[in-house]
C-alpha cells in the first residue's frame, strides 16, 4: 500500500513538473499580446513612418478581396512591412463574391487568417460570433503607435463603425461617399454660382441641359448598389436613415424619402440617354468626356474626372457635398474594416500592420493609385492627395454627417428592392408615393 | 450442341462483364450528376442563410417551394424568361433556316461562309455581352454613332429603357446563337438525298414547294433538336443579362436564372435559391420531355 502511495506521489510530482515546464515553454514562445519568441512589439520603426515592432519569423495571413490596384498596392505594403519588421505577411485575395464565405468558414474553424478585411454588412455578424479581437488596448498604447497617434487620429464617425457593443474591433479605410461635381467653366459661362443645395443642383441642371450637347446632370441609375448609396446620401442630408442605430427598426421617413426620390426623378429628366443602365464608372465617364454639366457620383469614380488619361475636362470641375440645407451636408459612408482574427497567434504583429496601413502615409499611396480614401484626419490635409483629388474637402464635409450602410445580412436584398423602386419611379411605371411605400415594405419585411 | 452451350456461356459471361464494366461509370455518374442534384433538393427543404454562420439551417419542409408561388418576382422573372425564350429562339430558328437554305444553294465559297458564320458562337458569352454593351451604349456606342448620321441625336436607350431592354438582350442572343441553328440545319439539309430534289425538279416543283415538301420535312428532327437545345439554353440565361442590365431597369430584364443567382449569391438566401434551381430544373425537364416526345415520333431517338 505504501509502495502504491509512493508511486502516486511521484506521479503527482512528475505531472506538476511537466505542467510547469510546459508553462515556462509557453511563456518563452508567446507573450500575452500574441507574439512569438524574439518579437518586440514595442520596437520603434526602423525608418520614419515605418511599422512599429519587430516580429522575426512570424508568419501572418491577410484575407481580402482580389482587385487591382488595391491588391497589388497592398502586396507592396505587406512586403515593406515584412522587410521592416522581420515578419512575413502574405495576402490571401479571393473574389469579392466568395470573400464572406471564405472568411466565415476560416474564422469559424479557427485557422488560417490573422488579418481580415471585413465588409460593413458582415462586420456585426463576425463581431457577434467572437471572430474578431478587440484592439482598444493597442490603439491606446503609445508604445505601439507613432507619437500623438491614437483613436482620436481617425475621423470619429468613421472609426466608430468598427465598434461593436462599445468595443473597438477594427480600423477603417477604403473610405468614399457621394458628392456633387459641377463644371466650373460651364457654370461661369452661364453666370451660375456653385450649387449649395440639391434644389440649386436641379435648377442648374435644368438651365444647362442640352447646352452645347451636354446633359444637365448625370448620376448612376443601374441597380448595382450605387443608386441606393446616392439615395442614402440624400436621406442622410435630411437627417434621416433607413434604420435606427441598432439596425432593428425601419426609420425611413416618408417625407424625406419622397424628397430624395423627387430629386432623383427630376434629375433623370436632365440626364443623358441611358442613365438607368449607368453604373458609377459609366456616369463618371460621361461626365469626364464632357457630356454632362453636373455629376453626382461616388468619389473613387469621380477621380476619372481629374485623370488626363480618362478625361477631356481635367481641372474644370468643382465639388460640393450633397445638402438640402447648405449648413447640413451629408453623405453615405462607404468603407471597409481592417480587423484582427481572435484566433490569431500574432495579434501584436497584426496590429502593427493595421496601424501602418491605415495611417496617412500608406493611405495617401492608395489614394493616389486608386482614389479610395483614408480615414485619418491628417489624410484630408495631405497636399499630395488634395492636389490630385480636389473633391477631398467636399468629402470631408459630407463625412461630418454620414451614415454607413446598415450592417444587416439582408441588406443586399433590401438594396435591390430600393433600387428597383427608384428605377420604376424614374420610368413612371410607379408613382413616387408608391415607390416610397414599396421601399418601406421591403425595409420592414427583410430587415428582421 | 457443345457449340450452342459454349455460345450461351460466352453470352452470359459477356453480359456479366458488361455489367461489371458499367458499374464504375454508373457510380461516377451517380456521384457527379445525381448526388449534387439530390443535395440541392435536400437543401431546398432548409432555411439556409449563408451569412448566419452560427445559427444552423432550420428544416422548413416545403416552405421554400410554397414561397415560389407567392413571390411576385418569380412570376415577373418567369414571364420575362418566357418572352426571351420565345423571341430569341423564334427569330434564331427562322433566320437560321433562311441562312442555312441560302448556304445550301451556294456552290462556291460555302466553306468560307460557314467558317465566318460560326465566329460569334466561338466567343465566350460574357465577352459577347461586353462587346454588345459598347455597341448599345447610347453615348459612345457604334449603333448610336451610326444612327446619328441619320439624324437620330442623343442615342437610343437600348438597355436603359424597359421597352427596349429585353429586346436588346434578345438581339445579343440571336447574334451569337443563330450560327448554331445554321450549322445544325445546314447539316440536316446536306443529309437529304439529291434524288429527291431531282425528282421534284422533274415534276416541276419550284423552290418554295421543294422547301415546303422536301427540305422542311427532311430536317424536322434537326429543327426539333435545335429547339430543344436553344430553349434549354435561353431558359437558363444568366451571363448576358448580368453583364448588360443586371435585371434592370426596374426588373424589366430580370430572368429566372438571374433571380436565382441573386437570391443565392447576392441575398445569401441559399435555401430559397436551391428551391428556385429545382423549379428551373423541373420546368426545363417538362419542356425537354415535350420536345423529346416529338423527336421520338420522328424516330430519331426511338
Amino acid at each position: 500500500m505504501f509502495a502504491t502511495q509512493h508511486k502516486r506521489s511521484w506521479a503527482v510530482i512528475a505531472a506538476v513538473a511537466l505542467s510547469a515546464g510546459a508553462l515556462m515553454l509557453t511563456s518563452c514562445t508567446s507573450t500575452a499580446g500574441g507574439s512569438a519568441a524574439g518579437a518586440d512589439p514595442n520596437a520603434a520603426p526602423k525608418s520614419a513612418g515605418g511599422p512599429y515592432g519587430t516580429f522575426p519569423g512570424e508568419k501572418l495571413t491577410l484575407s481580402r478581396w482580389a482587385g487591382d490596384p488595391w491588391t497589388s498596392g497592398q502586396t507592396q505594403a505587406a512586403k515593406d512591412w515584412s522587410s521592416s519588421t522581420g515578419g512575413k505577411l502574405t495576402l490571401a485575395a479571393v473574389p469579392y463574391e466568395n470573400l464572406h464565405d471564405k472568411q466565415a468558414l476560416s474564422l469559424s474553424s479557427g485557422s488560417d487568417y490573422d488579418i481580415v478585411y471585413v465588409h460593413p454588412s458582415w462586420f456585426g455578424e463576425f463581431a457577434k460570433a467572437g471572430y474578431l479581437a478587440p484592439i482598444d488596448k493597442y490603439l491606446a498604447d503609445p508604445k505601439r503607435n507613432p507619437t500623438g497617434f491614437s483613436a482620436a487620429s481617425y475621423l470619429p464617425n468613421v472609426l466608430a463603425q468598427g465598434k461593436y457593443n462599445g468595443t473597438q474591433y477594427c480600423l477603417p479605410d477604403f473610405v468614399s461617399t457621394i458628392v456633387v461635381g459641377y463644371r466650373t467653366d460651364l457654370f461661369a459661362a452661364a453666370g451660375l454660382a456653385a450649387p449649395k443645395t440639391v434644389s440649386d443642383v436641379l435648377a442648374d441642371a435644368a438651365k444647362l441641359n442640352s447646352k452645347g450637347g451636354t446633359a444637365g446632370i448625370v448620376m448612376p441609375g443601374k441597380a448595382t448598389g450605387a443608386v441606393a448609396d446616392v439615395f442614402g446620401s440624400l436621406l442622410t442630408a435630411q437627417g434621416n436613415w433607413w434604420y435606427n442605430a441598432a439596425g432593428t427598426k425601419n426609420t425611413l421617413d416618408s417625407t424625406a424619402a419622397t424628397n430624395a426620390l423627387d430629386f432623383y426623378t427630376s434629375a433623370a429628366k436632365y440626364a443623358p440617354t441611358g442613365v438607368l443602365n449607368m453604373a458609377v464608372d459609366d456616369a463618371a465617364t460621361v461626365a469626364a468626356q464632357g457630356k454632362a454639366a453636373i455629376v453626382v457620383d461616388t468619389t473613387p469614380s469621380l477621380s476619372a474626372l481629374e485623370d488626363p488619361a480618362k478625361s477631356s475636362t481635367v481641372g474644370k470641375w468643382g465639388y460640393v457635398p450633397l445638402a438640402f440645407d447648405a449648413s447640413k451636408p451629408g453623405g453615405e459612408l462607404i468603407y471597409w474594416n481592417w480587423c484582427i482574427s481572435s484566433n490569431s497567434k500574432s495579434k501584436d504583429a497584426a496590429y502593427s500592420f493595421l496601424q501602418y496601413y491605415t495611417d496617412t502615409a500608406q493611405q495617401a499611396k492608395v489614394a493616389l493609385a486608386a482614389a479610395t480614401l483614408g480615414a485619418t484626419k491628417s489624410f484630408y490635409e495631405d497636399k499630395a492627395v488634395t492636389s490630385k483629388l480636389p473633391f477631398l474637402p467636399a468629402v470631408n464635409a459630407a463625412l461630418s454627417n454620414s451614415n454607413p450602410q446598415p450592417s444587416l445580412a439582408s441588406w443586399p436584398a433590401i438594396q435591390n428592392a430600393i433600387e428597383t423602386s427608384v428605377q420604376q419611379a424614374i420610368q413612371g411605371s410607379k408613382t413616387n408615393a408608391q415607390a416610397v411605400t414599396d421601399m418601406q415594405t421591403a425595409l420592414a419585411a427583410l430587415g428582421k | 450442341m457443345s457449340t450452342t452451350y459454349a455460345r450461351k456461356t460466352w453470352d452470359r459471361e459477356g453480359r456479366r462483364l458488361g455489367r461489371g464494366l458499367m458499374a464504375l461509370p454508373a457510380l461516377i455518374l451517380a456521384l457527379v450528376v445525381f448526388a449534387p442534384l439530390v443535395y440541392s433538393i435536400v437543401l431546398a427543404l432548409y432555411n439556409w442563410q449563408i451569412t448566419q454562420i452560427n445559427q444552423g439551417k432550420p428544416f422548413v419542409g416545403l416552405q421554400n417551394f410554397a414561397k415560389l408561388f407567392t413571390d411576385p418576382k418569380v412570376l415577373s422573372a418567369v414571364g420575362n424568361t418566357l418572352l426571351y425564350v420565345v423571341g430569341s429562339v423564334g427569330v434564331e430558328l427562322v433566320l437560321g433556316f433562311i441562312i442555312a437554305a441560302a448556304l445550301f444553294e451556294l456552290t462556291k465559297g460555302r466553306k468560307l461562309a460557314n467558317s465566318l458564320i460560326l465566329l460569334p458562337m466561338i466567343i465566350a458569352p460574357v465577352i459577347t455581352a461586353l462587346i454588345w454593351r459598347y455597341m448599345f451604349d447610347p453615348q459612345f456606342g457604334l449603333i448610336s454613332q451610326v444612327l446619328s448620321f441619320f439624324g437620330v441625336k442623343g442615342g437610343v436607350d437600348f438597355l436603359g429603357s424597359s421597352q427596349l431592354a429585353l429586346s436588346s438582350l434578345m438581339i445579343v442572343d440571336i447574334w451569337q446563337w443563330t450560327p448554331f441553328v445554321i450549322l445544325i440545319l445546314h447539316a440536316g439539309m446536306l443529309g437529304i438525298s439529291e434524288e429527291q430534289f431531282e425528282a421534284a425538279r422533274i415534276d416541276g416543283a419550284g423552290r418554295v414547294r421543294i422547301l415546303r415538301s422536301i427540305v422542311i420535312p427532311g430536317i424536322a428532327p434537326q429543327i426539333l433538336l435545335v429547339l430543344l437545345f436553344r430553349t434549354m439554353d435561353t431558359y437558363r440565361i444568366f451571363d448576358t443579362v448580368y453583364v448588360l442590365t443586371r435585371g434592370g431597369p426596374g426588373g424589366a430584364t430580370e430572368t429566372i436564372g438571374l433571380y436565382t443567382y441573386q437570391t443565392g449569391f447576392s441575398f445569401f438566401n441559399m435555401g430559397y435559391a436551391m428551391a428556385l434551381s429545382v423549379f428551373i430544373l423541373v420546368t426545363i425537364a417538362i419542356i425537354s420531355t415535350f420536345y423529346l416526345r416529338l423527336l421520338r415520333r420522328r424516330s430519331v431517338f426511338a
